[in-house]
């Protein structure tokens, strides 16, 4: 987790611009366990502290707190509890006593998402709005390497990851294209006191997981690297056929930042990364081919940036970019001609700057430019794809009445783009802190994703099958209108429960057409147009139980989509999601067990014009750890305890066992 | 925006990149079908029912593999040609694509149902339809076609027709298109079934 010491004085007192911001008086007061974390989960932490108004009384003596800091709501680092939008977090602790191994192990018990393994990886899903509609960011940076749609969760080891944060609903205002169903922020372990550690961990099934990490601080100066190899071996829940259900993984991924304080208020950081995924699998089609098929993928991406911290004014300035390269290569048994080698590459060039600054007591508006450049190479365009964004974006923190109970943000950013004009979306969110304890939010927005260039640009044609498919470059953004209401309560020191509800209309949606239907001796042509109307709608209800050594906690989301042209529900999207978590902790943190279930209802699938619901899922994990002394922990788990999935819908991995050792230093 | 962060970004990965292996397969030459395709683009078994299979390798991508019914064999002369195939394609020697008169019935069910030819209902291929390509409607593909196309799996599977064929000598064949992949699994490959009437 995210935490900062901060010497905290009457909330009146314009000392630090996130306390000033919202007032925050009662903040989370957690014991650090080294490089641990706090027993109450993230979650609990949301629900902890509603911003209260400054004219309350000051308090008698300043007093020294640990608030958890995110930064994916307002992209400026705000304490969670005082954050104008909801952010879930997932933080190091969680991450650590559920064994996540990937940041898609990390989110697959989270009510409300939903993470299914698809030929683009493992894809999250958010308020019933697939992959594609999920921005994916590292570090607030855009990720590359969007496969049908989809970032594969499974590239990000969380060896590196400090919390991972989530918006829920359009992001568009903040963030520009691809965040209407929500944002997912994997922030990485920054620069701080000096410290090391290697984790080593094995499974039953021949998979090894090693990571180190190490954090250094001289002077001005501080540092951290971060390395990570993993490897499996591929799966096959069903031997008799050729097919592997799981592909054989073997990645490498090392990543190193660098920071310089210059006095209390600026700062500068450089970070830099590499990762190499190899993925070996054999697939087998119905034609009776056989061919093994392997993705090499390699990820550089690098940044810099420049922040200031000030009284009243803060801000940031970022140069950072990214590259990515999948070859992929299918290699036919006992033939050639359906061989294929395809080295996709794609480069992106992003920088962005934004200034916060406080006016009067009751305005804090923010502002920010962004400029982004892309391109994509691909054997399967009909032309390298390229184009350039800009973008500016304003937002006010607005709070009326005399309490400053209430918390109106309007906000609204504009899109340039190369390639589809201006596009502009605003959005209002509202923030009531009611009383003690009691938080009301509600928001307004719009939000849009830009065409793909696969979509705009792809030439591809199946001379074996007959047909071809084209992209199309006129093609439109496709848009969404969202509403979004939540509450939260917090009754007693040791309980929470959160509540919301959302309805996202999508319109100008990007569907696959048929051109032309072949006809006599004519390959059938396929394109994409936007055609498509879709609308989601949902509720969510969270809770948490902490008291003494247990927690406990419990999620349900009932998600319902339309497809409104086609009049059916829309792809892989379940309905109900429930999941609960109990967790055990050693007064001094010792011992720590946790045990998490997920019960995922049936799925619709639309096969040749007939709708197929998946089974029910039951995903249960369980991990217990030891610490021995001050460096050596050891731990034994297993994931999928009950063997759930199977060789079409639910291609996850079986039954493991693992163990592992981690030493601190 | 200043294409030189591109260009430096671009030359740091490339040579980060250059730590993984290029997967680009060395070039080497169209082994063309797999296993259980006999060698040349047609050949012809008897079977022990009487009837005949013929494999034909139409993978080209460009180029038809001409077919003599007579012979069961690829024609060295090429005007003495029945059908041909290019990938899924099945032109006649008849009509819009050649002057042999070659036409065909298809009828419903399987070889066996077959016992004598129709009286009518004899098509052949016509001139380019209203369609997006600048090629004959090829008798093979009127009407619903030869073929299924499974948009899921991408496959194509032969309808259950019997296609009457009657060449320009009036030799008449009743012929079931079996299969359109090799044991392998490469598309382009027919097996084709047929007796004559």
């Amino acid at each position: 987790m995210r935490l900062v010491r901060r010497l905290r004085l009457p909330s009146n007192a314009m000392v630090d611009t996130s306390l000033v911001t919202t007032h925050v008086r009662a903040a989370v007061k957690v014991p650090r366990r080294g490089a641990a974390g706090p027993l109450l989960t993230a979650i609990v932490v949301t629900a902890i502290a509603p911003a209260r108004g400054a004219a309350e009384e000051p308090e008698e003596a300043p007093e020294i707190v640990e608030e958890t800091i995110v930064v994916t709501g307002t992209r400026l680092e705000t304490p969670l509890a005082a954050s104008p939008v909801v952010t879930e977090v997932i933080d190091r602790a969680r991450i650590e006593e559920a064994g996540a191994a990937t940041a898609a192990d990390a989110l697959a018990m989270r009510p409300g998402l939903w993470l299914d393994r698809t030929i683009g990886g493992t894809a999250i899903s958010m308020q019933g709005l697939g992959p594609k509609y999920v921005l994916v960011l590292v570090d607030g940076q855009r990720q590359l390497g969007r496969i049908d749609g989809a970032i594969d969760l499974e590239r990000f080891s969380t060896g590196a990851i400090e919390q991972i944060e989530i918006v829920r609903g359009p992001g568009s205002a903040l963030y520009g294209a691809d965040a209407l169903g929500g944002v997912v922020n994997i922030v990485t372990r920054a620069p701080g006191e000096t410290r090391g550690e290697l984790d080593l961990q094995v499974d039953h099934g021949g998979g090894t997981d090693l990571r180190a990490h190490l954090a250094g601080a001289r002077g001005r100066w501080s540092g951290v690297t971060s390395g990570t190899w993993r490897r499996g071996g591929a799966y096959d829940r069903t031997p008799a056929e050729a097919s592997t259900t799981i592909a054989a993984y073997d990645d490498a991924h090392a990543s190193v930042q660098g920071r310089y304080r210059a006095g209390d208020a600026w700062r500068a950081d450089v970070t830099a990364g590499y990762q190499r995924r190899d993925l070996a699998g054999v697939d087998a089609r119905v034609t009776g081919a056989v061919l093994d098929r392997r993705n090499l993928i390699e990820v550089a991406s690098a940044a810099t940036t420049f922040t200031r911290n000030g009284p009243r004014t803060r801000g940031w300035l970022r140069l950072g970019g990214g590259y990515y390269r999948d070859q992929f290569a299918l290699d036919q048994r006992g033939g050639t001609s359906l061989d294929q080698y395809q080295d996709t590459r794609e480069r992106l060039i992003e920088s962005a700057a934004l200034v916060e600054h406080r006016v009067a007591t009751r305005h804090l508006l923010g502002a920010g430019v962004e400029a982004l450049g892309e391109a994509l190479t691909s054997a399967r365009l009909s032309a390298d794809g390229a184009r350039r964004r800009g973008a500016v974006w304003l937002q006010d923190e607005w709070r009326p009445g005399q309490r400053f109970a209430w918390l109106v943000v309007p906000a609204a950013r504009v899109d340039a783009d190369t390639q589809f004009g201006v596009h502009v979306t605003p959005r209002l969110a509202v923030r009531w802190d009611a009383r003690e304890g009691v938080v009301a939010r509600a928001s307004a927005g719009v939000g849009y994703r830009a065409p793909s260039f696969k979509e705009q640009l792809l030439r591809f044609e199946n001379p074996g099958a007959g047909y071809v498919v084209e992209g199309n470059p006129a093609l439109r953004p496709e848009t969404s209108r969202s509403l979004q209401l939540g509450a939260e309560w917090r009754p007693r020191a040791w309980a929470w429960v959160a509540t919301s509800t959302f309805v996202n209309d999508l319109h100008q949606l990007i569907s696959t057409v048929t051109l032309d239907d072949g006809g006599a001796g004519a390959p059938i042509r396929f394109g994409y147009d936007n055609v498509g109307r879709a609308r989601t709608a949902g509720a969510e209800l969270a809770a948490t139980i902490a008291r003494g050594r247990i927690a406990l906690d419990l999620g349900y989301a009932f998600t319902h989509t339309r497809d409104l042209d086609l009049d059916r529900a829309l792809e892989g999207i379940p309905a109900q999601r429930g999941s609960a978590a109990v967790r055990w902790r050693d007064h001094d943190e010792a011992l720590t067990a946790v045990a998490e279930v997920a019960v995922t209802g049936p799925r619709p699938y639309h096969l040749a014009g007939a709708m197929v619901e998946t089974a029910t899922r039951l995903d249960l994990r369980a991990r217990v750890a030891r610490r021995f002394g001050d460096i050596l922990e050891l731990h034994v788990g297993a994931e999928n305890l009950l063997d759930a999935g199977d060789d079409t819908f639910d291609r996850i991995p079986p039954r493991t066992l693992y163990t592992g050792a981690t030493a601190r230093l | 925006m200043n294409d030189l962060p591109a260009r430096l970004l671009a030359a740091t990965a490339l040579t980060a990149s250059a730590c993984a292996a290029d997967l680009q397969p060395e070039a080497e030459p169209d082994a063309g079908p797999g296993p259980g395709t006999p060698a040349g683009k047609v050949s012809t078994v008897r079977n022990p029912d009487g009837t005949y299979t013929t494999r034909v390798d139409a993978t080209a991508m460009d180029g038809w593999t001409r077919v003599d019914v007579e012979t069961g064999v690829e024609p060295t002369d090429e005007a003495a040609w029945d059908f041909a195939a290019r990938r899924f394609h099945i032109k006649l020697n008849g009509g819009a694509s050649g002057s042999g008169g070659v036409e065909v019935v298809p009828v419903p069910g399987s070889l066996a149902d077959v016992s004598a030819a129709p009286a009518g209902g004899w098509i052949t291929d016509a001139p380019d339809g209203d369609d997006a390509d600048a090629e004959p409607d090829y008798a093979f593909a009127q009407g619903d076609g030869w073929y299924a196309y499974d948009p899921t799996t991408h496959a194509l599977s032969p309808r259950p027709l019997v296609w009457v064929m009657r060449t320009g000598d009036q030799t008449t064949i009743k012929l079931v298109i079996e299969d359109y992949y090799d044991d392998a699994g490469t598309s382009g490959v027919f097996t084709l079934r047929w007796a004559p009437l």
